[in-house]
């Protein structure tokens, strides 16, 4: 046979890919019998030519495709219909509907909320104008970390490193006090010394004032604006005066903006350091041992401060330091303002709590959050597949393509996510008041802000098409066969993936149970471990002042009363001593050794008052003259120092004065339970601003009013403020016992979430093995075995995630105790506690379904078929 | 022109699927205008006119049987609908009712 001619083929294949599609068969039926044509009468070549000149001449707007409609690029009408059965499919099945968008709101709103908290802790002081151009200067001394310095180093700075633009100096804290407006005096624990360029440095905003002169004459001050208006009643305050503990009268030179809580530094007024300077025994710009001073520096905007050049400032800075102090040798640190925060842990810090631990922890915690959300969204979404198959089976035999019933479920999970999302929204506006009261924070949610409004929709995105994977998978994949069947026949493989899931929400459950678990244990050990001393009753108030002048008369006072009488003047509180001294000798030290050891001043009654024991030698008496030095150390401390506790007891010790130790004190935990107990040298120090009172049990309010009426018989303008160990002890803990309410919330709602979806898989489970449960009963199952069948698997599950979590739990919380220098072990109790509240929450989901189950009559069961 | 519309080439296409009468389909319509007015007609002019023809209502059309010879593709076959005759006719008595009108003078004049 011979070959017959064909018209070109690409030039076909271009008819049909643009001739409109009801005139196509048709119109190519004539190009067909043309070409024939011409091929007998004009030969092939022209014939082809011909062909090509009429498709050419087919391209009229009247004979190509539409462009609209079905055939068109935009799905728009397929859209709308899969929004009208996902709306009618919310409707007919409402219980799975809203157990599905709760579950997903609740996931939504948890991660959105977490993420503010981690949004507000990844700001911290990024709000200053060249946060990135500042850092500040911290050192260490052996494993001694401290954020302060001497107060040289930021004048010798700039003539030393040609990197850095200029210096800044601050001192926290010190000189908190008693202020008074006319009559309205107030205790103000947040006040700061700096450098006049304090407000230039930084970027806090000044509403009165200049920024210039605000600080530039001792007698100058600044003070935030709130309290102005507690001083003033009004901001516009400027050239007004204000009385510091009745000796100092300063003028207010500029009031700023309340500082935001996103500030590694907290303070409500501002002295200049010229003020301390002319009252200090020392000059502050030549001292280099007094490290009381936190130093800030601003890099040079053309500088690129690299990695070397931090090695090369670190190694400057110590051999400036040596060059001023040969013979003391400490590191220097250069950290970023930004991440003071969460980067930095040392002592004397302005701003304690923040960690980077957390904040992975909880970002973790959020995605967890969300990931179970959408496990559920897909458990919940396969118990519903036999209904569905029928749906999606009747689509196929109309001739839906595989594709555009993936992306029906695609349009119905992005509905529900969309859904969610709205009602998380609301779920936020209502829950974050609880929320901020329960961490003390202020976090808002800003829906102008658009980056809020795209982590929504992004939020919104991920979940709709994660849930939807395996839904659109898996319910798109069987023949309209296997669609029709009254039951779905569940494959081996499918059945594994859905287990998979299940087990991955049960690990994270139990994961996030057990952690809560470990974290309220580690805590409750914070509190009740024996500090060495007792910590109840006991309350504190500082002697400021007229009082201070009067020191024998408050004595005398105090004695006269018997609930009063057991007091003792300190230094400072032992939990929060703020004198560690490296300039320390003593008997037999070897001098290359060089030791950071804290100091507190005290008096006799020390250890009857805070009930700490005395390991050897004797305690102060009372009777020594002031001029003679005489010294107790801690058990830590004569183990540091080369000496037993028996031996000790004689050596003599150098602190501001050669003296002898005269006793050895047990240990006691004088700082938060994060360390361990450092060395501590006590000395006999009578006139401490501080009087520690030991309360008798149930007597606090009589104490407190003996007190005050003692105090404001000597100076009638006293404001009495008071404060307790134990409740300082307690917010030592502050930031670890927010992360664990945080996380006790999260744990709970995950568990919520992940019983949610166990309840629709039990719902899938039972109307799948409907006839087998129908058959059984009639061949005389009892109800026990039934239940027992029916719930083997989760039991399988759950004991098969318990395995897979309980070492990834162990790994990342022992991780978290490392923190504590006090810490528990980690015990199988805890998972166990983890499994029997999972299993009894669980239980409680399904008991209903199996009882319902379990109960039903078989000839419901079994009748139809 | 009323309400008939209709153009010179659709009126020749009318009028050729009427002569043609049963056997009116895309190449024979063709073939057929080609032959009695001697010029050029493209499949993309012709199919456009008959698509219009049809959307107006003036023709019809049904699938014919498949043949082997045009590939398999079935042919179009249309003829002219009630309306589509009176559209026609109107196009004529319009058509004779000019005829009638011009003065014989005008035309003598042309023609010497």
């Amino acid at each position: 046979m011979k070959s017959v001619p064909q018209p070109p083929k690409l030039l076909l294949r271009f008819f049909r890919w643009f001739c409109h599609p009801h005139l196509l068969k048709y119109v190519e039926g004539d190009l067909l019998e043309l070409f024939d044509d011409n091929v007998k009468k004009r030969g092939v070549g022209t014939a082809k030519w011909l062909f090509m000149w009429d498709v050419v001449k087919l391209l009229r707007p009247s004979l190509i495709r539409s462009f609209r409609g079905t055939y068109g690029v935009n799905h728009y009408g397929s859209i709308k219909q899969s929004l009208k059965i996902s709306i009618r499919s919310f409707q007919r099945n409402k219980v799975y509907s809203l157990l599905n968008i709760g579950g997903l709101a609740i996931g939504i709103s948890s991660c959105v909320l977490i993420m503010l908290w981690v949004q507000h802790e990844l700001s911290y002081d990024s709000f200053h104008d060249r946060a990135d151009r500042i850092y500040r200067i911290s050192c260490n001394s052996e494993d001694f970390h401290t954020s302060v310095s001497p107060p040289a180093l930021a004048k010798a700075m700039p003539s030393s490193f040609s990197s850095i633009q200029s210096t800044l100096r601050l001192r926290a804290y010190l000189s908190s006090g008693l202020y008074e407006v006319e009559s309205k005096r107030f205790k103000e624990e947040k006040v700061l010394t700096a450098d006049s360029n304090f407000f230039n440095f930084f970027s806090y905003s000044i509403i009165q004032g200049s920024r210039d002169k605000a600080l530039d004459s001792p007698d100058k001050v600044a003070i935030s604006k709130s309290t102005a208006n507690k001083y003033f009643g009004k901001t516009d305050v400027i050239g007004e005066s204000i009385r510091k503990d009745d000796e100092d009268e300063f003028i207010i030179s500029a009031v700023f903006d309340d500082i935001p809580r996103n500030s590694h530094l907290s303070f409500d007024i501002v002295q200049p350091m010229s003020f301390r300077q002319a009252k200090a025994s020392f000059d502050y710009n030549s001292n280099w041992s007094e490290f009381a001073f936190r130093t800030y520096v601003l890099i040079d905007q053309q500088f690129n401060f690299s990695t070397d050049e931090v090695h090369r400032m670190k190694e400057g800075l110590k051999s400036l330091y040596l060059s001023h102090e040969p013979g003391f040798e400490v590191h220097f640190n250069i950290e970023p303002i930004e991440s003071i925060h969460l980067h930095s842990d040392l002592q004397f810090d302005t701003d304690v709590g923040g960690n980077i631990l957390y904040v992975h922890t909880l970002i973790s915690v959020a995605i967890f959050l969300l990931l179970i959300a959408c496990i559920n969204y897909m458990n919940l979404s396969t118990a519903q597949s036999v209904q569905r198959s029928k749906e999606v089976g009747l689509r196929k035999v109309i001739g839906a393509s595989r594709t555009q019933i993936i992306r029906h479920f695609f349009i119905e999970s992005l509905f529900y996510a969309g859904v969610s999302s709205f009602l998380a929204v609301g779920i936020i506006y209502l829950v974050l008041p609880f929320f901020n009261s329960m961490l003390d924070m202020s976090l808002i949610l800003d829906l102008t802000e658009s980056k809020t409004v795209l982590f929504f929709v992004a939020v919104t995105l991920f979940v709709g098409f994660l849930s939807g994977s395996y839904p659109a998978m898996s319910l798109s994949k069987s023949s309209p066969g296997q669609n029709f069947q009254k039951s779905l026949k569940t494959s081996k493989s499918r059945f594994n993936l859905r287990n998979a899931l299940v087990i991955v929400q049960f690990v994270i459950s139990i994961f996030l149970v057990a952690a809560n678990f470990i974290v309220s244990d580690q805590l409750s050990l914070l509190q009740n471990k024996s500090l060495g001393f007792d910590k109840n009753n006991l309350l504190y108030t500082k002697i400021n002042g007229r009082l201070a002048d009067r020191r024998e008369a408050v004595k005398n006072g105090l004695n006269a009363n018997l609930v009063t009488s057991k007091y003792t003047f300190t230094s400072d509180i032992p939990i929060n001593t703020a004198q560690a001294n490296h300039g320390l000798d003593w008997e037999g030290k070897d001098p290359e050794f060089q030791a950071v050891i804290a100091n507190m001043g005290v008096d006799e009654n020390f250890l009857e008052v805070f009930k700490v024991q005395l390991a050897a030698g004797e305690t102060f008496r009372g009777e020594e003259k002031s001029d003679k030095r005489i010294y107790m150390i801690n058990e830590s401390a004569a183990k540091i120092m080369g000496f037993t506790t028996e031996n000790a007891v004689g050596k003599w010790l150098d602190l501001h004065g050669k003296g002898r130790i005269i006793g050895v004190i047990k240990d006691f935990h004088f700082k938060s339970l994060h360390m361990a107990i450092e060395p501590l040298v006590l000395i006999y120090y009578p006139t401490g601003n501080y009087v520690v009172f030991r309360s008798n049990q149930g007597e606090l309010e009589q104490t407190l009013e003996s007190i005050e009426s003692v105090m404001s018989d000597i100076d009638p303008a006293h404001q009495f403020e008071y404060g307790f160990l134990d409740e300082d002890l307690d917010r030592l803990y502050k930031s670890e016992k927010q992360i664990s309410m945080i996380f006790r919330l999260f744990a709970l709602l995950s568990i919520c979430i992940s019983c949610l979806g166990i309840f629709g898989l039990m719902t899938f489970m039972i109307v799948n093995l409907s006839k087998e449960i129908g058959i059984r009963k009639v061949l005389g199952a009892t109800r026990l075995g039934l239940a027992r069948l029916l719930s083997q698997d989760f039991v399988l599950l759950l004991g098969i995630s318990l395995l897979l979590s309980s070492p990834v739990t162990f790994f990342i919380l022992d991780d978290w105790l490392q923190e504590f220098a006090y810490r528990i072990t980690i015990s199988i109790e805890h998972f166990l506690y983890a499994l029997v509240f999972s299993v009894v929450l669980i239980a409680s989901t399904i008991s209903f379904q199996l009882y319902n189950a379990c109960n039903m009559n078989p000839v419901d069961l079994l009748r139809d078929e | 022109m009323g309400k008939y519309q209709l153009g010179e080439f659709e009126e020749i296409v009318m009028l050729t699927v009427g002569v043609l009468h049963g056997d009116a389909y895309g190449v024979s319509i063709k073939k057929e205008i080609e032959e009695r007015l001697s010029r050029k007609v493209s499949v993309g002019a012709l199919q456009s006119a008959l698509k219009r023809l049809e959307e107006k209502g003036y023709l019809s059309s049904k699938e014919g049987e498949c043949t082997s010879e045009r590939g398999g593709r079935p042919k179009r076959y249309f003829s002219i609908t009630a309306s589509g005759k009176n559209a026609v006719e109107y196009t004529r008595e319009i058509r004779n009712g000019l005829w009638k009108a011009i003065p014989k003078v005008a035309l003598d004049l042309k023609i010497s």
